[in-house]
């Protein structure tokens, strides 16, 4: 449905030329909602923005449903009016010296559409975001929320078929970004239409998507679906960027019964994800909250002393800071319970099935 | 999906360039050629562009004459002369206004803004009326009154030039210095105040070097105008025989010089300041644009730390009354009432009974004035509409576009700002003398051109602060919703820009009701505007009619500046 091939984007600034994006290619399938994940100036924007061609890729290819809307090879540049699109921007953009309606319009006014369908199709759009009522308002006269509505609205009228979001979520404040985020995901499961969404935050990125990208530096680091980039990451910076991680370096791996045994400065941890890295793993990963903690455990495998250095109770969560062997200090967080004191001696424990190998970075 | 032929990549960059293109060639067309063409004629033998022969001659004959010389030093003169004192009088201004408890500020700001209303030559006028050492009312009187063998002052010399001109300049300096004034955010005083700093070195280590680019950006600024004015410079040298650079212009034009027009040593000449101006001009962008360095504004609500005046108050106010009086209310009256008399005769209850409205009827009445009008207000509409326009494209490229095509396009359209108006004026005659095609030569159009080419440097001063507010998103998403560039400008740019655009409009009409030098120059044949007839008629000695046609002048300049502030004062619609 989307193509993306060798995309590379560099240009000059005035302190020498920059690498925006040095080669990325992917692919998105109809209906697929796929969403670019990365720090800031990883590339993502850059990237949505070659999509929608309002910038220029330096070379590559680009094609929206078998369309090659560019082609440096081939010399194709198709202009952003002329290429299938609909598309959120961060600050909405929306047109202040037009009505709902009007802004809303647009698409099919430049379409060419007679008015008897623009009517149907606006209101349709404008009821789909819950906003059928507001046609006649001024959108100057709109909230934050609402104004993203009209937004979507817009980019989604004249059904293109590829709908671009450019982080539309993040200037609405908290609980209002929950719900738009809901709300999103279910118009774009309704309408069907192959989505790329633009984000830093990791909590959207796995409430919404199908496929996660993960972008850093102008590469694809990697990418799959929300729960395999969650539970058994490839590599340490996805680790590291969605959810928090800790991470421990290893030295050599050996096979153990079902799982691999890393030698780490702890000492060995038993790890059963990952397995296929044998010999090339060059860390162990375990999130805070797979960490165990107990006065002492049966088994003595994948099971360390601690001492907790500090504790924070944040309601549904307590998060603990502890201090392992050789000065290697580990977050964990538990559920609401009982809470060890500051300067309490426990145990924790890793257990292997939440224990992924990774290759070094 | 049928298949779409993708288009080459070199049609569609071709195809997207196309509008920076076209508005670079129309602002080539409008600045270049008329300043290449000076150039080159300043090298023929003639002083005509298209006659044959090349020779350095002229800047020989020019160099070598001691009068030029001394009419370099009169600009010069007048120049620093006049810039000084309208900063020394903006900056005091500016000053009260902004950062002391003066009662009655916003009465105050009008006042300090009406005299902008005044086209120059007409407050020349009116202080000839005041200040001639043969008619003027108040050496009359003191000579009268006190006995004195001579006149005391002496308005037709360069001190005289000076004083009319710092006049005429105050509105504009304390209009681009009251900002600077008002948005120095008073914790960086309090900071100092806390650090320990006396008030003398609060004023010396933060007031002045903060305020130092905003008041060194209007005294460049002032400098340039200082070079490049006609109207008050002429009014009251060339009768004397006193000329700065563009009455010099002038003077060699028209038959003065002995018949002939000397365009060899006018071409000439105008290279030579051009040279100069052109220094100023790039001190006065990079002294503006640096200026952004110091950003004093930070978007914080605050007052400004005021000053006490204590009794000092009721000097400041009769110092603001006494500017207002002698910018303003004397000069006109001196005009109204020279405009109800048959003949010149100073202020008495006698010379009352003779007071009729026979000079005003005569502007509703002869055809000549009428003309004129209709030539100025067709001109304005013109122009401004023009200049409105190709400012919002200009800016829209200048804004948008990356790279060699938009910094060209800002340079040309801030270029004319250096170039006087009676020089346009000559430059435009050389063009369009010999036009086969564009047959203009001594129409309104070839007017029209010059106050184009004048005023667009304004235009898109204005436009360009609006367009980079603009977030360029609103254009994205016009795109994306499938609109090709033309829809974008119709849909979106413009109405966005249109209240933008309406303030360029008014402010470039105004300016053009008022212009003389350009139009004086390429006047010919019916195409005199009112300022043009005024002159005609001052020169031709009947001053009365000139002060009619000045009245009027006035009013309308006068309603022109009301509608652009109520304009200005409604709220705009805010793009987010």
């Amino acid at each position: 449905m989307l193509e993306v091939s060798d995309l590379q984007v560099h240009y000059q600034t005035d302190r020498g030329p920059v690498e925006a994006v040095k080669s990325i290619s992917l692919s998105a399938q109809e209906g697929e909602f796929c969403t670019f994940l990365g720090p800031s100036g990883c590339g993502k924007t850059t990237t949505l923005r070659c999509i929608a061609g309002l910038e220029s890729p330096t070379r590559g290819r680009i094609s929206i449903g078998g369309l090659p809307v560019y082609d440096s090879k081939a010399g194709v540049d198709m202009s952003t009016h002329k290429r299938d699109l609909g598309m959120v921007f961060q600050s909405y953009a929306i047109w202040p010296h037009m009505s709902v309606y009007g802004n809303v319009a647009f698409p099919l006014e430049a379409a060419g559409a007679s008015r008897q369908q623009t009517r149907t199709e606006v209101a349709r759009a404008l009821d789909m975001v819950g906003l059928g009522s507001f046609a006649e308002r001024s959108a100057t006269q709109l909230s934050g929320g609402q104004q993203q509505r009209v937004a979507l609205a817009r980019a989604i009228v004249r059904g293109g078929k590829v709908l671009l979001l450019d982080e539309p979520l993040s200037n609405l404040d908290a609980k209002l970004r929950e719900q738009m985020r809901d709300e999103l995901r279910e118009l774009q499961r309704r309408l069907k239409t192959t989505t790329v969404f633009v984000t830093h935050d990791q909590d959207e990125a796995l409430a919404m998507s199908d496929r996660i990208v993960v972008m850093n530096q102008g590469t694809i680091v990697e990418q799959g679906t929300p729960i395999d980039l969650y539970q058994r990451p490839q590599r340490v910076f996805t680790a590291q960027f969605i959810g928090k991680a800790e991470i421990f370096a290893c030295e050599t791996a050996r096979p153990l019964g079902a799982g691999v045994a890393a030698q780490t400065a702890l000492g060995p941890i038993v790890a059963t994800q990952n397995t296929h890295l044998g010999a090339d793993a060059r860390n162990v990963m375990i999130r805070p909250e797979s960490i165990e903690i107990a006065d002492d455990f049966a088994d003595a495998a994948n099971c360390f002393d601690a001492e907790v250095l500090r504790c924070v109770f944040v309601g549904a969560r307590i998060e603990y800071r502890l201090r392992l062997a050789a000065g290697r200090t580990v977050s964990v967080s538990t559920a609401s319970g009982g809470i060890r004191p500051v300067g309490a001696k426990v145990k924790l424990h890793f257990p292997p099935e939440q224990c992924v190998l990774l290759p070094a970075d | 999906m049928h298949a779409m032929k993708p288009s080459g990549a070199g049609r569609t960059h071709y195809a997207r360039s196309l509008p920076a293109l076209v508005v670079l060639l129309v602002l080539a067309y409008l600045v270049l050629v008329p300043l290449g063409i000076l150039v080159i004629s300043s090298l023929t033998p003639s002083g005509l562009p298209f006659d044959k022969g090349w020779t350095l001659g002229n800047y020989a004959l020019v160099y070598a004459d001691p009068e030029f010389w001394s009419m370099v030093w009169v600009t010069l003169r007048f120049a620093v002369g006049s810039m000084f004192w309208a900063l020394l009088l903006g900056v005091g201004l500016a000053w009260l206004v902004e950062r002391t408890d003066l009662p009655g500020k916003t009465p105050i700001r009008v006042l300090l803004t009406l005299p902008m209303a005044i086209p120059p030559f007409l407050l020349a006028i009116g202080w000839i009326l005041l200040l001639s050492p043969r008619i003027g009312v108040i050496n009359v009187f003191l000579r009268d009154t006190l006995g004195l063998e001579q006149a005391p002052f002496n308005i037709y010399s360069v001190a005289g030039m000076i004083f009319v001109q710092a006049l005429s300049l105050v509105p504009s300096t304390f209009l681009i210095l009251s900002p600077a004034f008002r948005n120095m955010d008073p914790s960086l005083e309090e900071a100092a105040m806390t650090a320990g700093a006396s008030r003398y070195r609060i004023f010396a280590r933060i007031f002045v070097p903060l305020l130092a680019p905003a008041v060194l950006a209007a005294a460049t600024f002032m400098l340039m105008v200082g070079f490049l004015v006609f109207d008050i410079p002429g009014t009251l040298g060339m009768p004397v025989n006193i000329f700065v650079l563009s009455s010099r212009i002038l003077y060699l034009a028209t038959d003065s010089a002995g018949g002939m027009s000397a365009y060899h040593i006018i071409s000439t000449i105008s290279v030579f300041f051009l040279v100069i101006l052109l220094i100023q001009a790039w001190g006065y962008q990079r002294l503006t644009r640096n200026a952004s360095r110091f950003v004093t504004v930070t978007g914080k609500n605050f007052r400004p730390r005021l000053s006490r005046l204590g009794r000092w108050k009721w000097a400041a106010l009769a110092f603001v009354g006494l500017y207002f009086l002698l910018a303003t209310v004397v000069p006109l009256a001196m005009l109204a009432w020279t405009s109800l008399m048959p003949w010149m005769m100073p202020p008495s209850l006698a010379a009352a009974s003779q007071a009729s409205w026979a000079n005003h009827l005569a502007f509703f009445t002869d055809p000549l004035t009428l003309t004129a009008l209709g030539n100025s207000l067709l001109i304005g509409v013109v122009a401004s509409t023009a200049v409105a326009a190709f400012s919002v494209l200009i800016s829209w490229i200048v804004v948008r576009k990356r790279g060699v095509s938009g910094k060209l396009v800002d340079f040309l359209a801030f270029l004319p700002i250096a170039i006087p108006g009676t020089m346009i004026g000559v430059a435009l005659i050389y063009v369009y003398l010999n036009m086969p095609l564009l047959n203009i030569y001594g129409s309104v159009w070839i007017i029209a051109i010059a106050y184009i080419t004048t005023y667009i440097p304004f235009g898109t001063r204005t436009t360009n602060a609006v367009l980079m507010q603009l977030h360029r998103e609103l254009e994205e998403a016009a795109r994306t919703s499938g609109a090709g560039w033309w829809r974008v400008m119709r849909r979106v740019v413009m109405p966005l820009a249109l209240p933008a655009a309406l303030a360029v409009w008014i402010w470039v009409i105004a300016h053009c009701m008022r212009e003389l030098s350009s139009a004086l120059l390429l006047q010919g044949g019916g195409n005199q505007t009112l300022p043009v007839v005024l002159w005609n008629f001052w020169v031709g000695g009947e001053p009365n009619k000139a002060a009619a046609v000045g009245i009027w002048l006035v009013a309308l300049v006068f309603v022109t500046m009301l509608v652009w502030q109520a304009a200005g004062s409604r709220k705009p619609r805010n793009a987010q």
